[in-house]
């Protein structure tokens, strides 16, 4: 009698898991083709894989076929939970030292069509990996630490690169010679500060670095002592804990240096009105995920300059026509809360004040100039902000075309220390994009940013 | 395509199970299955589906053949024809390079390799086959005489691109005439759902760490590290090879077939030899079968078959010099252990136990670095000769956060999951069934989210910079 029932209930229990089994595989299945996909994944800060174009070459090559696998897995039903779900099952795997952990860059930044462990890798047929790329030069991931809530990259830059940006930045000079004057603002990372005692003789090596970088430098060119002036205050909040710029008062602090260098009385920060943005996640949390920067939010504290101030913002390819744009994209949220400094990455943004000293300046800057940009309207007539990473013109035409008096190169030292950067930074001296599009690499590399631009209208993009 | 992937899981396996049983017809299903197979294969590899089915139709040709001039000398013909035709097969499509090679460097030569990218599961399928015509010959099952069956036969996707090898023998009659049964079908699914889990949630985790300890900068490495690198790979190879025949297996039954196992918990054995009857089973007796056994086995010149079979497991692995010593590895310590270690190693059992985990890891070690010069600073790093600091604390992290998913990858080396399987299902009546049946089916279903999520998350591709 018992063994019958069991018999029975065991064929009962088959035939539950085979319904349950294939339930969910249809319904996920059947979810995939109705749900309408996402072009854009906000959170990894890259356009999501489309569906591919058959071309009989690459299915041959069995690239279409890839691309396809990558477009079902980058579009698939509840992906950001399961991403998420993904993410808890890697804290569950172990006790988290709550305070200090590792990434290296290669865990964070996968390449997205290797799959490291294809059965036939290391079974009988062993093939070569194929490696992809991982992505365009100067924009790596770098090695993470992360010590007590905060992430720092940790600086790996020598002294032969530092002066190398050192000479590309003179060469401005021996072009601008007694016409312009020239700054140099090299600006040290978190880790520079924050890393704890027992790390700080290994990871703390930017100081040397920017004096690599000063030492070299053209005795004409104002060197900016960003980092004594940082550092005065490193005990505040001048660090993202979750991103990998500085904050909004950070770029103060270095705004102080640099008035000093150029004669100017700073504002003070009692003077300006201070707002804030809670709850933000940086860059540094999106690439890792980790939990211990999640519990730490950071703030995005930014301070508003008084005056009057006129601002346009111009796309790329149309240097010409800007439209009407502000100096605090105050919209920004979620994980671009960054972006209310200038509201984003923009080729040139032009800042006019009410301000008449004869002085205009052009500030030369990735996207870690961009807080600092907003301290300078009140001592210029114009502020001309260039990314020297996506604007085409040229910056001696700029210069003669405007009449201006001072130049600014503002650059972090992860920056500084990358050949793609310091490329770009001589590039755009005669303009990239009048005198050849040959560099195709150039255009890859640069985010098509129309799109995002179009969908939220004030937020833009930040680093 | 890989099982491994979420547009296998969630389009092509519930496709191919509908279509299969909307229909009680066995030749239609038949024709499903193949047709599924055909476009699995096609999936990763467009061009070979060509070879694939050129291979399959010689064989299949060859074989009837056989049997028609059964006792002759034509059979004899036909037998070695096919093996030479099998073993041309991967003689040009996997060792054409390492051939031309050694002959460039032997000789001084200047051949240039024709480049083929590697047909996947080309060592699988060529063995397949070759197996089924050896026993046709020997007569020990007849000639398949549809050509659609023995089509399915060696494409069926199950075990095509990674094995088990399975014998035409074992599952002759279930191509002939499978039944349907809905306890196969569910014990298929949870034996795949495990294979997957042990795929994707322990083995590719173990490849994150086997590349980056293995692959990096080795002058930065301290010997923890080392060691922790090729520990991970020997989890990385086993859950990965052992999933995938879990998956196998599972998805044969889903299908009414019945594959034989391919592993029996290796890191539990006691010597090589022991591991050697646990690990990749299919493989090697396949090698006994038809390689050792005729060439005179134990009676004649035993010494040299061992050596023979166990260069042939080494080169079978790939066309690298690197496997064939790792197979003659084996063999030499196999042949030892055969003179007298057996002897010693069956009087100490947990140190026989600690000495196969260290021959074993050691051995992946020679089965990773293909390149020579590599692997010998490896070893110097992982036995302390190049001064590089002896632990990290980088490691002590590592560690302590993956604390119980280490314990858990440790535990499932032993059979822990037999043991509760069969508690399970003895334990089962139809009184305790209201909630035993969710204990059994969410297992099921968290095995499956859980892999779902982490293939999802292997998507998840994080930039510092907009790109667009």
């Amino acid at each position: 009698m018992t063994t019958h029932k069991r018999i029975t209930a065991r064929k009962k229990l088959a035939m539950i898991n085979t319904v349950v089994f294939s339930t969910v595989l249809a319904v996920f299945g059947i979810l995939f083709f109705v749900i309408p996909k996402n072009e854009v994944s906000d959170f990894e800060k890259r356009k999501l894989s489309p569906f591919p174009q058959f071309t009989m070459q690459e299915f041959l090559h069995g690239n279409y076929i890839d691309s396809i696998d990558l477009y079902f897995s980058d579009n698939f039903p509840l992906r950001d939970q399961l991403v998420e779900l993904s993410f808890d099952m890697k804290d569950w795997r172990g006790m988290k030292n709550e305070e200090i952990a590792f990434y290296n860059a290669s865990e964070i930044q996968k390449t997205p069509v290797q799959d490291p462990t294809k059965p036939a890798d290391t079974i009988g047929d062993t093939a070569v990996a194929d490696t992809v790329p991982t992505g365009p030069p100067g924009e790596e991931v770098n090695n993470l630490f992360i010590y007590e809530g905060r992430a720092m990259e940790i600086f790996g830059g020598n002294c032969k690169m530092a002066e190398s940006y050192a000479r590309t930045i003179n060469k401005y000079q021996t072009e601008l010679k007694g016409k312009v004057q020239i700054y140099d603002i090299a600006v040290p990372s978190s880790i520079e500060f924050n890393a704890p005692p027992q790390y700080a003789k290994q990871y703390s090596t930017e100081k040397k670095n920017i004096d690599c970088v000063y030492g070299a430098l053209d005795p004409a060119i104002k060197a900016v002592d960003a980092h004594g002036s940082i550092g005065a205050h490193r005990k505040e909040y001048v660090f993202f804990k979750t991103d990998h710029h500085w904050t909004g008062l950070g770029a103060y602090y270095a705004y102080t240096a640099f008035c000093s260098s150029a004669g100017l009385t700073p504002v003070p920060l009692s003077s300006m009105e201070k707002k804030t943005k809670p709850g933000y996640l940086g860059s540094l949390y999106w690439l890792t995920r980790d939990s211990r920067l999640k519990e730490n939010a950071d703030t995005v504290e930014y301070w508003k300059i008084p005056g009057k101030y006129t601002t346009t913002a111009y796309h790329k390819g149309s240097e010409t026509k800007g439209f009407k744009s502000s100096i605090y994209a105050e919209g920004a949220s979620g994980a671009n809360g960054y972006g209310v400094f200038l509201g984003g990455d923009y080729p040139l943004v032009k800042i006019e004040s009410e301000v008449k000293n004869g002085r205009k300046v052009i500030l030369v800057k990735n996207s870690y100039g961009n807080p600092f940009a907003t301290y300078l309207p009140s001592h210029f007539e114009s502020v001309y902000v260039v990314d020297y990473r996506y604007y085409g013109g040229s910056l001696l035409d700029l210069i003669e075309k405007e009449k201006i008096t001072d130049l600014i190169f503002l650059n972090g030292v992860f920056s500084i220390n990358t050949s793609w950067h310091i490329s770009m930074v001589g590039k755009v001296m005669r303009g990239v994009g009048k005198k050849s599009q040959t560099t195709t690499t150039l255009d890859t590399t640069k985010p098509k940013k129309d799109s995002i631009l179009d969908k939220k209208k004030d937020s833009a993009t930040s680093k | 395509m890989v099982f491994a992937s979420l547009i296998f899981l969630y389009v092509f396996l519930p496709l191919n199970l509908a279509l299969y049983y909307i229909t009680k017809k066995a030749n239609f299903r038949n024709i499903i299955l193949t047709l599924f197979s055909f476009a699995f294969y096609a999936w990763g590899e467009p061009v070979w589906i060509f070879l694939l089915l050129f291979s399959c139709s010689v064989d299949y040709l060859n074989a009837l053949y056989i049997q028609k001039h059964k006792g002759t000398k034509k059979a004899k013909i036909g037998i070695v024809s096919s093996v030479i035709f099998n073993i041309g097969l991967l003689v040009v499509f996997k060792y054409s390079g390492f051939l031309y090679e050694n002959l460039n460097s032997l000789f001084g030569w200047h051949l240039t390799a024709p480049s083929f990218t590697l047909p996947i599961g080309i060592s699988f399928y060529t063995f397949q086959s070759v197996s089924y015509v050896i026993d046709v010959y020997r007569g020990e099952v007849p000639a398949q005489r549809s050509l659609l069956k023995f089509l399915m036969f060696v494409s069926l996707y199950h075990q095509l691109v990674a094995g088990p090898i399975v014998r035409y023998s074992h599952i002759a009659n279930e191509i002939d005439n499978r039944k349907f049964n809905i306890k196969d079908i569910s014990s298929g699914i949870h034996r795949f759902c495990i294979g997957l889990f042990k795929k994707v949630c322990i083995a590719n985790v173990a490849a994150e760490y086997v590349h980056k300890y293995m692959d990096g900068d080795l002058s930065r490495l301290s010997t923890g590290e080392a060691w922790f690198g090729v520990i991970m790979f020997s989890i990385q190879i086993y859950f990965d090879f052992s999933g995938y025949s879990d998956m196998a297996i599972g998805l044969g039954k889903m299908f009414g077939f019945h594959y034989h196992e391919n592993f029996n918990y290796p890191y539990m054995a006691n010597s090589a030899t022991d591991f050697w009857r646990r690990w990749h089973i299919s493989l090697g007796t396949f090698f006994r079968d038809y390689i050792y056994i005729p060439l005179g086995g134990n009676k004649k010149s035993a010494i040299r078959n061992l050596f023979i079979v166990w260069f042939l497991t080494g080169l079978w692995h790939g066309a690298s010099w690197n496997f064939i010593c790792w197979g003659l590895y084996f063999g030499l310590l196999i042949y030892i252990e055969r003179l007298f270690l057996m002897k010693i190693l069956n009087k100490v059992k947990p140190l026989a136990h600690l000495y196969l985990i260290f021959i074993a890891v050691i051995g992946w070690a020679l089965f990773y670095f293909t390149d020579f010069s590599k692997l010998l600073s490896y070893l110097q790093l992982m036995f302390g000769q190049t001064g590089n600091p002896g632990w990290s604390i980088q490691l002590n992290l590592v560690l302590q956060e993956n604390v119980f998913w280490l314990l858990i990858t440790l535990l499932l080396c032993f059979p822990v999951y037999r043991w509760a399987n069969n508690k399970f299902k003895r334990m089962l009546t139809r009184d305790n069934f209201s909630w035993m049946w969710m204990l059994s089916t969410g297992f099921n279903f968290a095995l499956l989210i859980l892999s779902t999520a982490m293939l999802a998350g292997k998507s998840y591709n994080p930039f510092i910079y907009y790109r667009f």
